[in-house]
C-alpha cells in the first residue's frame, strides 16, 4: 500500500482523472473530497461491505415453497390496500 | 446443479433453489462487474415465471451459482423510485428505460428487501448492475411483510 502524508488543501491524483482532496483534518476524522469521471463509482467501503454481506445472506437463505407462497400472497394482499 | 450447462445453448432448463424453469438465451443478463460478494458471477438468468410471479429469480450461471429471489419494486407496498446514479448510467450504456429489481432475503423472522442496493437492468442490452444508492435513508433490510 502506498502511504503518503498530505496536509489540508493538498491532493492525490489517481490514474487519469481521479483526485482525492484533503479538505479538513479534525480530531475525529478527515474530510476528503473526491473528483472522479462520470463512469467511476465512489462508495464508502463499509456500505459496499454491508451490501456484500447482505448479498451473501440473501443467497444463503433457506427458501421453501411455502415461504414463497406466503410472500406472494402477502404482496397480493398488500397491493389490494 | 448444472446451471452452466445452459449457457451456450439457446434454450434449456435450469435448476434453481426456487424450482426448475425453462429458459431461453434472451433471459440471460450480463453483469460485467458481478455483484458485491460474487464478483466472479457475470451471467445471471432472469426468471419471471408464472410459478413465482410477481416475484423473480436471478440465477447465476457462474460459480458458485448463487441464486436470488427478487421483486419488481412496483409490486411492493412502497413508493420506491430510485434514480440511476451517473456511473451506473454510463456502465449500463445510457439506458432509455431501466428494469429495477430488489433482492429479497427470506429470514426466519421476516422477509426483507434490499432498497439500498437494487439491481438495475438495461433491457435493450440485457446488461445489469447492482446499484449502491447514496441515499442512506434506503434500508438494506426493509421488511416486506405486511405490518
Amino acid at each position: 500500500m502506498l502511504v503518503v502524508t498530505r496536509k489540508r488543501g493538498e491532493a492525490i491524483v489517481i490514474g487519469d482523472g481521479i483526485e482525492v482532496h484533503v479538505l479538513r483534518v479534525g480530531r475525529d476524522g478527515v474530510r476528503i473530497g473526491i473528483a472522479a469521471p462520470p463512469h467511476v463509482a465512489v462508495h464508502r467501503r463499509e456500505v459496499r461491505d454491508q451490501i456484500r454481506d447482505a448479498n451473501a445472506t440473501a443467497a444463503a437463505a433457506t427458501v421453501t415453497a411455502a415461504a414463497i407462497d406466503r410472500l406472494r400472497s402477502q404482496i397480493a394482499e398488500a397491493r389490494k390496500r | 446443479m448444472t446451471p452452466a450447462l445452459v449457457a451456450e445453448i439457446p434454450r434449456g432448463r435450469i435448476q434453481t433453489r426456487f424450482g426448475d424453469f425453462d429458459i431461453v438465451a434472451s433471459q440471460i443478463v450480463t453483469f460485467p462487474d458481478g455483484i458485491p460478494g460474487f464478483g466472479s458471477c457475470r451471467r445471471f438468468v432472469l426468471i419471471q415465471a408464472d410459478e413465482i410471479s410477481p416475484l423473480a429469480c436471478l440465477q447465476a450461471m457462474d460459480a458458485p451459482f448463487p441464486s436470488f429471489l427478487a421483486a419488481d419494486p412496483a409490486n411492493l407496498p412502497i413508493d420506491y423510485r430510485p434514480t440511476l446514479p451517473s456511473p451506473d448510467r454510463v456502465a449500463l450504456g445510457e439506458p432509455q428505460a431501466v428494469l429495477w429489481l430488489v433482492i429479497l432475503t427470506l429470514g426466519l423472522q421476516q422477509i426483507t428487501a434490499n432498497l439500498r442496493a437494487p439491481i438495475a437492468i438495461n433491457p435493450s442490452t440485457m446488461t445489469g448492475r447492482q446499484v449502491l444508492l447514496d441515499d442512506a435513508s434506503y434500508p438494506i433490510s426493509w421488511p416486506v411483510e405486511a405490518r
